[in-house]
């Protein structure tokens, strides 16, 4: 009990001593966060629609806290599982329960959420944050949400086009191409030692 | 230079890999459009992967500043990513400010590097650091931290020189500054006498003597220099309840810097004596390059030593000489260490350190009420006020030390005493 309220009371004076571009960098991971979480709570409701809204809200405040921590993770998954359950029903051509657009929505805030998770961590709550390296992180962020949505849309695009024109064939380019990349990330993110 | 992925990079493959496979298992095209997030930062991280051997430097590795300045830390990431950011972090510690206050800094890698600016809040030799520096990919997927070596900050306490005259009266050089009471070669005019034989010819007074009819000479005052003793008293160092208030050894160091400039721009010689250990001794010179050493030796005064070391007293002393006792005044040794270089024969002028708030009535709160130290102050001090009152009654002035113009009275009313009257003992 006592180590929970020291780490409770060490979170509060991480929050006190927050400098403000990091506030700004935090509330876009909350809001990002709230937000996906909340948009599929209404777009895709589920049987356990509360208890995913709960662990995706409680992982999105971790994350402020601790974006260097495994919250994040926790949030995308519960995001995940919340997609896959709820969403199937958008996938199926007479589907009421979501449209591409709606995919995109979310897949925007996840973006957001996933990435300017990834600036926080990139140094303490503590740190001023200079002119110079603002403007890199929100052409950076601009660009990243900018990339995901074109992308979005052309994987949109090729699943609209009819399925005699692509057949089976986008399935094992997909189980192909996610099976390189992913032996091809291991080996690389083998920690390394310079000078 | 240890480099990593970060926890966002493993984000994005764990998500992405099993999105990817259960896209594909269930065929599923929403599940490839959240995926896509993920593997847009993958693809960016895997471009963004380290190639080259990433070098950081940091300057200076030593600095010597003057009190109340400040010092930019300037952190450098060369073979850094292109447009990657820098986290800066030096540690934040007692008597140092950093700007900014927590001294740690996110920037982007510019080649004019990184700054955190470091600023002691008083005289002394400082270790800052390690530092830790972090460079991160512009996707926040690679990140390489190392730490920087420490940093010796000193800062030289501030030497404003002193307001009013010199004080000497017995100078006792031959070349200098000071006007003494000996006729000779010089620049200020003693009085306008007949010539004698062997006066100068460029002496004579040419207006005087057409008016008188007989050759009259200007006769001038010698200017000579002399030698200034500066005595430490650091046996003990008194701390003031404020923690932010200077100590006695703040008032010592500082009244030394000032009186050594003052009387080095007089082209006396100066020395320093300590009573104790905190300072150390500086030989007679003169100079502007002995005035640096005497600041450096300051500088490096060690706070640290244990108080009530053995007194060093000091050796000999040359009559006439000026000598300044920076001392607190409290230790009965001390105070009879000031009254045997009076009796030795020196122009003796004692320099009070004791901070301005220790033993008054006020400081009683600064301690706990069952301790009653606050009450011992305040006995203590009255002690050493009665002290001060025997030591002015044998003719040894006692200054508090409250800056540059605390010497100014005792100094100009010294040289006042020069050309005062004086009965012969005898007659």
């Amino acid at each position: 009990m006592r180590d929970l309220a020291e780490v409770l009371a060490g979170w509060i004076y991480a929050l006190q001593i927050t400098s403000g571009q990091q506030w700004v960098l935090r509330l876009t991971v909350l809001s990002s966060g709230v937000g996906a979480a909340v948009l599929c709570n209404l777009w895709f409701p589920v049987l356990i629609s509360p208890a995913l809204l709960v662990t995706a809200l409680v992982m999105a405040f971790a994350s402020v806290i601790r974006p260097d921590s495994v919250a994040p993770l926790f949030f995308v998954a519960a995001v995940g599982l919340w997609w896959l359950a709820g969403a199937a029903a958008a996938s199926q051509p007479d589907g009421g329960g979501g449209t591409p657009g709606r995919w995109l929505g979310v897949t925007v805030l996840v973006a957001v959420f996933h990435l300017s998770t990834a600036f926080a961590a990139a140094a303490p709550s503590y740190a001023r944050v200079t002119g110079r390296a603002a403007k890199l992180l929100s052409l950076a962020g601009v660009g990243y949400v900018a990339v995901s949505v074109a992308v979005g849309m052309a994987v949109l695009g090729l699943a609209a086009l009819p399925r005699h024109v692509l057949g089976p064939g986008w399935v094992v380019a997909g189980a192909l191409s996610v099976s390189v990349a992913t032996v091809a990330l291991v080996a690389a993110l083998r920690p390394r030692r310079a000078h | 230079m240890h480099l990593s992925h970060t926890p966002a990079l493993l984000r994005s493959l764990v998500a992405a890999a099993v999105l990817g496979v259960v896209a594909v298992m269930v065929q599923r095209v929403d599940v490839v459009v959240l995926m896509v997030p993920f593997v847009v930062h993958l693809a960016w991280g895997w471009r963004s992967r380290p190639h080259v051997d990433l070098v950081v430097e940091s300057r200076p590795k030593a600095v010597v500043i003057p009190e109340g300045e400040s010092v930019s830390m300037v952190t450098h990431a060369t073979h850094a990513w292109r447009s990657a950011l820098v986290t800066l972090q030096w540690p934040v510690r007692p008597g140092i400010s950093l700007d900014p206050d927590s001294g740690t800094v996110l920037d982007a890698a510019v080649p004019e590097g990184v700054r955190v600016a470091v600023q002691p809040e008083r005289w002394g030799r400082y270790d800052v650091g390690p530092g830790t520096v972090a460079v991160c990919d512009p996707s926040g997927s690679w990140r390489a931290s190392t730490t920087t070596p420490r940093v010796t900050v000193t800062v030289r306490p501030t030497s404003s020189s002193l307001e009013g005259g010199s004080g000497v009266a017995h100078p006792i050089g031959i070349v200098g500054m000071h006007r003494s009471r000996r006729r000779g070669d010089g620049s200020d005019l003693a009085e306008v006498r007949e010539f004698r034989p062997g006066d100068r010819l460029r002496r004579i007074n040419w207006r005087v003597t057409s008016r008188l009819g007989a050759l009259h000479v200007n006769s001038t005052l010698t200017e000579r220099d002399t030698d200034v003793l500066i005595v430490a008293d650091t046996l003990v160092d008194i701390v003031p309840a404020r923690p932010e208030a200077p100590t006695s050894l703040d008032a010592t160091v500082r009244a030394i810097a000032a009186i050594s400039r003052h009387y080095g721009g007089f082209g006396d010689r100066v020395a320093i004596h300590d009573l104790g250990r905190r300072i150390g001794h500086v030989r007679p010179g003169t100079g502007p390059r002995h005035a640096r050493m005497v600041l450096n030796v300051l500088s490096r005064a060690n706070r640290d030593v244990p108080d009530w070391d053995r007194l060093r007293p000091v050796g000999t002393v040359t009559s006439g000489m000026l000598v300044f006792f920076c001392s607190p005044l409290l230790e009965r040794e001390s105070q009879d260490e000031l009254v045997r270089l009076r009796r030795l024969g020196a122009e003796v002028i004692g320099v009070d350190t004791l901070p301005e708030g220790v033993g008054q009535f006020g400081d009683i709160r600064s301690f706990r009420r069952d301790t009653f130290l606050g009450e011992a102050w305040m006995i203590r001090r009255m002690e050493r006020d009665e002290a001060l009152a025997r030591l002015r009654s044998i003719g040894i002035p006692v200054t508090p030390w409250r800056g540059t113009s605390s010497l100014a009275s005792v100094l100009l009313s010294m040289e006042a005493a020069r050309s005062a009257p004086r009965r012969v003992p005898g007659r």
